[in-house]
C-alpha cells in the first residue's frame, strides 16, 4: 500500500474555493483559514492548494509548534546580514525590531510576486508570531492559508482574522460514503463490496486519516479478502499501530472511565438511564468532556462512542471471560431498568444465553422474530433452536430455513407440522411457506397445488386471502401468467387491503409482461399506503410494492425515479442478505442502462455473491445473467461466457420462471463479446419468438431491441417498431423511433432517437444510435452533421464507465485539445478574441486559429452554434 | 441526476446544511446544529452548492460502488 496512492479525494471544490481566496478571485478575502479535527486532511488540502497556485504567486510555508521562543516559525527569515541588537534575550522593543525584519524578509522572499503565507497548525503559534501573521495579512503584504485544529485554544490574533472577515473560514468536513469508496478503491486497486464499504465508512467516520489507518491495519492483519473481483473487509484487526491511535485518548481516563469504556464496547449503544446504573454520572460527564462518548438526544438518549473506532479497536483487546462477565452485568442492568424495545430484548436474550442462562421459550421466539426482521437469519435460527420444540418454534424454524435457502429441510419440517398447527395464522403461514418452497425451489408443482387447495381450511378470510395470494404470486413467477392474472384480479377486489397488498404481484406482473406498464404502476401505487401503514401485519408488503414500482419504472425508462425509490427502500426493506442482493441487482440494472458498465458489473457481482446459499426466491440466476450482459458490454468475452454459463446452469437446476425470458436475453450478449454477434442475434431472436408465443410483448421488445443493436436486419427492425408501439412509456417510444429511423435509413431521425435515449439517461444506447446517425451522415457526404453526431456520441461514450462499442459501429470523431476546448468555452461565453488572448496571454491570431480548428472539428460555423454544441458535449472532452 | 438524488449523495454535513437552508433556518442556527463556527457557514454553502452542481451534472447516481 504505497503512499503515492493516497490521492486527494472529494476535495475538488474545496481546492477551488481556497484558490479563489488566495488568488484574489474573492476580492474581500485576504486568505483562508482551514479548521477541522485531527486527521480530516487540512494540511493535505493546503499542500494541494499551494501546488496549484498561479505562476505569479510565491508560497512560504511554516509549521507552528509549541515553542516558547517568539517568532520561532519565522526565525529563518532574519538573514545573517541583518545584525540584531546585543544580548541573548529579546526585549519588547527588540520584538518590534524582529517583527520588522521578518516582514522585510517576507517581502524579499516574495520578490515582487504575490505572497501566500501558509501556516500549519496556526493554533500553536506564539503570540508574537500570531501578531506578525495578523499584521502581514491585514496590511496586504501576503495572503494567508492557515490550518487550525478544532477545539484547541487559538491566539486571538488568528481567530480575529476570520471573525472580522479579513479571511475566509472553512470548516473541513468528513468525506461522503462515495468518496470513501472511491479513495479505498484507488488505494487498494479494487473496489470494496457494499457491506464492507458501509462498515468502513461508519468506522472511519469519513475521516481520511482514520480510513488510512484502518486500511493499513487491514493490510497488516490479512483483513481483506477477494470475492468475485471485489474486496471484503473483515473489520478492525487491532494491529498495534491502530491501537496506538486511540490509546492516547483512553490513557487520559481514570479507572472508572476505562471500565465504562469496556462496558460500552460490549453493549453499545446504552440508554443513559441504564448507563447510570453501571457507572457514576461524574464518570459519564468526564468521558463526554474527554470526547470519548456522546449522548444522542434524538435517539432515546443513547450513549455511544464519539467515534466508532474506540469500540472497534477496544473489542479486539477484550478477553472472552471479560466479555461474558460484562454481558451478564449488562443484561442485569437492562432488566432492572424496566421494559425496553425489541432491540434491547434481543440483546438481553443473547447476553443471557452467552452466559449459559436459561431463557423462557416465548422470549426466545420474540427475540428470534426480531433477529429475522433485522436480517440476521443465523442468529434467529440459533435462538429458535434454543427453545423447546413446539408447533410455533418449528413453524418459525421452517420459515428461517426457507429464508436461508435450505428448501429441503424446510419442506421436511413443514410436512410433519400440519397436525400440530393451532389457529388460522399458523395454518396460513405454513401453507404459504409450503407453496413457495415446493413450487419455486423444489419444482413439486402438484404438492404445491395441493397446499394451495387447502386454503379453504383456513377460516379467517384475511389469512385465507394470504394463502391464495401466495398461490397467485407463485403462478405468475412460474410463468403461468393467465391463471395468475385471473386469480389476482379476483383478489384485488377483496375488501381487505392486506389481501390486495399480498396479491399485488399477480396483478402487476401480468400487466408488466404485457407492456401495460401504466396500469401496473397505478396498481402498485395504490398499495404504497397500505404497505406503510400495515407494515407490522404484512412485513413483506414494502418489498412487494418496491419490486413492482421498480420493475415498472425501469421498463418505462424513468431511471431517476427508480434511483429515488432505491434510496427510500434501502432503509425500509428488511435487510436479509437476499433482500440486499435484490436491491443491488436493481441498482446494477440502473447502472447498466446508464452505460456505467464497470459499476454495473461490480454491483451484479456482489449481488450474485450475496445470493449464494440464500436465494429463496431464485433471483441469483437472473442476476448472474445480467452480470453476463454487463461483462459483454464491457467487452470481456471470457467473463461474459463464464457468467452466462453459470446463469444457464442455475436456470436449469430449478423450475422455469417468467423472468427466464429476460435472463436468456441477457445471456445472449456473451457471444457478441467473443466476436460472434451473429450467434448473439440468433439467440436474441429465438428469445423474442418465445416471448411472442407466450404473449409477453415487453420481453419480446427487449430481445428484439438488443438484436437490432447487434445488427439484426429489416425484418427484426420492422417487428421491433411494431411491438414497441404496443408498450407504454417513453422508453418504448424511443426504441420504436429508433427502429423506424433505421427502416427509413433516416440519419436525422436516428439523431433524434439518440437524443431521446440520452434524455432518458441511457447513454450507451444513445451513443450507439448517434454513431449510426454519424455513419449515415458520412455516407451522404454531410460533413458538418457527421461531426456533430460523432462528437455527441463520443461525449456520451466518454461518460460511460467501462463500456465498449459493439463491433461494427463507427469510431468516434476527433477530440478538441485542452487549449481548443478552453478557447471554445470562452468564445461560447461571449468573450471576444482579444479578451481571450489577454486572459490566456497569447496572441489574437493564436486564439483565432484555435477557434477555427474547434469550429471545424465540431462542425459549427459561429459562436452561437458553438455554445449549443459545447453544451451538448460538455464533459466529454474534459 | 436530479437535485433530490444529488442531495442524498453529498457528505452528511452538506446534506443537513441544505435541508436546513430549505427550511429557512438562520446561519446561527445552522452553525449550532452542525457544530461549526458561524463564520464558516458561508463557505460551506458555496462549496456545498458546487458539490451539488457537480453531482447533478453527472450521469450516474453514484460514482462509488
Amino acid at each position: 500500500m504505497s503512499s503515492d496512492r493516497w490521492v486527494l479525494t472529494g476535495r475538488d471544490e474545496e481546492v477551488r474555493f481556497a484558490l479563489d481566496a488566495l488568488a484574489g478571485v474573492t476580492p474581500s478575502a485576504q486568505g483562508l483559514v482551514l479548521s477541522g479535527p485531527a486527521g480530516i486532511g487540512k494540511s493535505r488540502l493546503a499542500t494541494e492548494v499551494l501546488a496549484a497556485l498561479p505562476a505569479d504567486h510565491v508560497a512560504l510555508r511554516v509549521i507552528a509548534t509549541r515553542a516558547a521562543i517568539p517568532f520561532a516559525p519565522f526565525a529563518h527569515l532574519v538573514v545573517d546580514d541583518d545584525p540584531g541588537p546585543d544580548g541573548a534575550r529579546l526585549e519588547p522593543h527588540d520584538l518590534l525590531w524582529a517583527l520588522r525584519r521578518i516582514r522585510a524578509g517576507l517581502a524579499r522572499r516574495a520578490g515582487g510576486a504575490s505572497l501566500v503565507l501558509a501556516v500549519d497548525d496556526a493554533h500553536l503559534l506564539d503570540e508574537a508570531s500570531a501578531t506578525l501573521v495578523d499584521q502581514v495579512v491585514r496590511a496586504g503584504e501576503a495572503r494567508l492559508l492557515a490550518t487550525v485544529r478544532t477545539g484547541e485554544p487559538c491566539p486571538v490574533a488568528i481567530t480575529s482574522l476570520w471573525r472580522e472577515q479579513v479571511c475566509q473560514h472553512l470548516d473541513l468536513q468528513p468525506l461522503s460514503r462515495q468518496e470513501v469508496g472511491a479513495l479505498s478503491a484507488h488505494v487498494l486497486g479494487m473496489w470494496l463490496e457494499q457491506a464492507s464499504l458501509d462498515r468502513l465508512f461508519t468506522t472511519s467516520g469519513g475521516v481520511p486519516l482514520v480510513l488510512r489507518e484502518l486500511l493499513v491495519d487491514a493490510a497488516a492483519s490479512d483483513g481483506l479478502t477477494e470475492h468475485r473481483e471485489l474486496l471484503r473487509w473483515r473489520g478492525v484487526g487491532g494491529t498495534p499501530r491502530l491501537s496506538s491511535l486511540i490509546e492516547s485518548d483512553l490513557a487520559r481516563l481514570d479507572d472508572s472511565g476505562r471500565s465504562f469504556v469496556d462496558v460500552l464496547t460490549v453493549g453499545e449503544p446504552i440508554p443513559v438511564d441504564v448507563a447510570r446504573t453501571l457507572t457514576s454520572l461524574d464518570t459519564l460527564v468526564a468521558l463526554e468532556r474527554a470526547g470519548v462518548i456522546t449522548v444522542d438526544e434524538i435517539d432515546d438518549r443513547q450513549v455511544r462512542f464519539a467515534h466508532p473506532l474506540f469500540g472497534e479497536v477496544r473489542r479486539t483487546q477484550l478477553g472472552p471471560l471479560q466479555v461474558t462477565a460484562t454481558e451478564g452485568a449488562l443484561a442485569e442492568a437492562f432488566e432492572q431498568a424496566g421494559h425496553r424495545d425489541a432491540d434491547d430484548v434481543l440483546r438481553i436474550v443473547c447476553w443471557r444465553l452467552a452466559g449459559g442462562e436459561r431463557v423462557p421459550g416465548d422470549r426466545l421466539l420474540d427475540a428470534a422474530r426480531h433477529a429475522r426482521t433485522r436480517g440476521d437469519v443465523a442468529l434467529a435460527e440459533q435462538l429458535v433452536r434454543a427453545a423447546d420444540p413446539t408447533a410455533a418454534t418449528d413453524l418459525l424454524l421452517a420459515e428461517l430455513l426457507e429464508a436461508d435457502g435450505r428448501a429441503e429441510e424446510a419442506a421436511s419440517l413443514l410436512d410433519g407440522l400440519a397436525s400440530r398447527l393451532e389457529g388460522d395464522d399458523q395454518r396460513a403461514r405454513a401453507l404459504t411457506a409450503q407453496i413457495r418452497v415446493l413450487a419455486l425451489v423444489l419444482g413439486r408443482h402438484d404438492a404445491a397445488a395441493s397446499a394451495a387447495a387447502e386454503a379453504d381450511v383456513v377460516g379467517d378470510p384475511v389469512w385465507q386471502g394470504f394463502v391464495r395470494a401466495q398461490w397467485a404470486t407463485t403462478l405468475v413467477m412460474l410463468g403461468r401468467v393467465d391463471e395468475a392474472a385471473t386469480l389476482g384480479r379476483e383478489l384485488f377486489t377483496q375488501p381487505d387491503e392486506r389481501v390486495r397488498l399480498r396479491a399485488l404481484p399477480a396483478v402487476n406482473l401480468p400487466a408488466y409482461a404485457a407492456g401495460r406498464l401504466e396500469a401496473g404502476l397505478a396498481a402498485a401505487r395504490s398499495m404504497i399506503g397500505p404497505a406503510l401503514t400495515r407494515r407490522d401485519e404484512v412485513p413483506v408488503g414494502i418489498s412487494i410494492v418496491f419490486s413492482a414500482l421498480a420493475l415498472d419504472l425501469l421498463a418505462l425508462g424513468r431511471l431517476d425515479e427508480v434511483e429515488q425509490l432505491l434510496e427510500l427502500a434501502t432503509d425500509r426493506v428488511a435487510m436479509l442478505p437476499s433482500s440486499r442482493a435484490y436491491l443491488l441487482g436493481i441498482e446494477g440494472t440502473i447502472a447498466l442502462r446508464r452505460g456505467q458498465i464497470a459499476r454495473a458489473r461490480r454491483l451484479f457481482s456482489e449481488a450474485v455473491e450475496l445470493f449464494t446459499g440464500t436465494d429463496p426466491q431464485g433471483f441469483q440466476a437472473a442476476t448472474t445473467a445480467l452480470l453476463a450482459e454487463a461483462c459483454a458490454q464491457g467487452d470481456d468475452g471470457l467473463a461474459a461466457a463464464a457468467a452466462a454459463a453459470d446463469a444457464e446452469a442455475a436456470m436449469a437446476a430449478r423450475p422455469p420462471r417468467l423472468v427466464d425470458l429476460d435472463s436468456r436475453r441477457a445471456c445472449s450478449w456473451a457471444p457478441a463479446a467473443d466476436g460472434d454477434p451473429a450467434t448473439a442475434r440468433r439467440r436474441l431472436l429465438a428469445v423474442a419468438d418465445d416471448a411472442r408465443a407466450a404473449g409477453h410483448p415487453l420481453f419480446e421488445m427487449s430481445a428484439l431491441h438488443d438484436a437490432v443493436r447487434l445488427g439484426a436486419g429489416r425484418v427484426a427492425q420492422r417487428r421491433l417498431r411494431s411491438v414497441a408501439a404496443t408498450i407504454d412509456g417513453e422508453r418504448a417510444a424511443a426504441i420504436g423511433s429508433y427502429a423506424a429511423a433505421l427502416l427509413a435509413d433516416d440519419a436525422g431521425a436516428l439523431t433524434a432517437a439518440g437524443a431521446s435515449f440520452a434524455e432518458l439517461g441511457e447513454e450507451l444506447v444513445a451513443a450507439e444510435v448517434l454513431g449510426e446517425a454519424a455513419r449515415r451522415h458520412a455516407a451522404a457526404g454531410r460533413q458538418d452533421a457527421t461531426r456533430r453526431s460523432s462528437a455527441h456520441a463520443r461525449a456520451l461514450l466518454a461518460r460511460c464507465d467501462g463500456a465498449a462499442l459493439p463491433a461494427g459501429l463507427p469510431a468516434p470523431g476527433p477530440t478538441l485539445t485542452p487549449r481548443e476546448l478552453q478557447v471554445a468555452r470562452l468564445a461560447a461565453a461571449g468573450r471576444s478574441s482579444r479578451d481571450i488572448a489577454a486572459a490566456l496571454d497569447v496572441s489574437v491570431r493564436t486564439v483565432d486559429n484555435q477557434l477555427s480548428r474547434a469550429y471545424a472539428k465540431l462542425g459549427v460555423t459561429g459562436r452561437a452554434e458553438l455554445a449549443t454544441t459545447l453544451a451538448v458535449i460538455v464533459g466529454g472532452d474534459e | 441526476m436530479d437535485r433530490t438524488s444529488a442531495l442524498a449523495h453529498l457528505p452528511e454535513t452538506y446534506r443537513r446544511l441544505f435541508t436546513m437552508l430549505d427550511e429557512g433556518l438562520t446561519p446561527s442556527r445552522i452553525s449550532g446544529a452542525l457544530g461549526v463556527d458561524e463564520s464558516s457557514v458561508d463557505a460551506l454553502v458555496r462549496i456545498g452548492t458546487a458539490k451539488l452542481e457537480t453531482l447533478t451534472a453527472s450521469n450516474t447516481i453514484r460514482s462509488a460502488p
